[in-house]
């Protein structure tokens, strides 16, 4: 985000207890908008669903590191969640409600929730090296109709 | 946190769960299972209105036990009057999946 005025950047092991404090953490950041409770829950989804992919299908179970860096400027939140994981091999397929690669775990609908919750998303990923995900999203009274 | 209360015992079992189910607490509720999936069972209630965060891994999760249970022919539905769980449920659409009271 090019004018942020405000940051904050984490990192923690891809354990599955720490995507708790992850979600709480990023929505109390975000809360300096001025954003709904409906909308925080809502961030709180799309983090929970990105770090569980970075622990289930970024690691496959093998410990590494999550960053998340969060920034807000220009009335908006960006979240950026990043893992130096296996990578995704196809992205367009990896946005296929039901498409997962760990199905007895998931049921392939993270990155579908993350699309439903979050304004904007992009995603980069390079296989054996990781996947970065970006995440953007404006408190509704800020949108304009067209 | 996940509690999950045994709100009423077998055969008609409801289980009140309160807090966050996710992947980190799925344990949780996978323990108090496997205490009753042995037993004498007619059905199973899962009462979410105390619930306060639910995922994509804490649903699949649910459905998981409903696919299950269904090979035993006991049915396994979702009483549910918590508006914001309610919105995830239906956009995952586990009321064309499952029971939603």
């Amino acid at each position: 985000m090019g004018s942020s005025i405000n940051q904050l950047t984490m990192e923690f092991p891809s354990k599955a207890v720490n995507i708790g404090f992850a979600r709480t953490a990023v929505a109390m950041f975000a809360a300096q908008l001025d954003f709904t409770l409906d909308e925080l829950d809502e961030i709180k989804i799309a983090v929970s669903e990105a770090v569980s992919n970075s622990v289930i299908h970024g690691y496959k179970g093998t410990e590494g590191m999550i960053t998340i860096i969060c920034a807000v400027g220009e009335g908006a939140l960006e979240v950026q969640i990043k893992d130096e994981g296996v990578g995704i091999d196809d992205i367009e397929k990896a946005f296929e409600p039901a498409f997962t690669t760990a199905p007895k775990e998931r049921m392939g609908l993270g990155l579908v929730f993350v699309k439903e919750y979050m304004d904007e998303l992009i995603i980069d990923s390079v296989s054996g090296r990781g996947t970065s995900l970006i995440m953007k999203k404006s408190p509704c009274h800020n949108k304009v109709e067209v | 946190m996940l509690k999950v209360k045994i709100a009423q015992n077998p055969p008609h079992v409801i289980l009140a769960l309160e807090g966050e189910l996710d992947m980190a607490t799925g344990s949780i509720l996978e323990q108090v299972m496997e205490q009753i999936e042995s037993r004498d069972l007619v059905d199973i209630t899962f009462s979410l209105d105390g619930l306060n965060f639910i995922d994509s891994t804490g649903i699949g999760q649910l459905i998981g036990y409903y696919k299950v249970f269904a090979k035993r022919d006991i049915p396994v539905s979702i009483d549910n009057n918590n508006a914001e769980i309610e919105e995830i449920l239906a956009l995952i659409g586990v009321r064309e999946i499952m029971g939603v009271g």
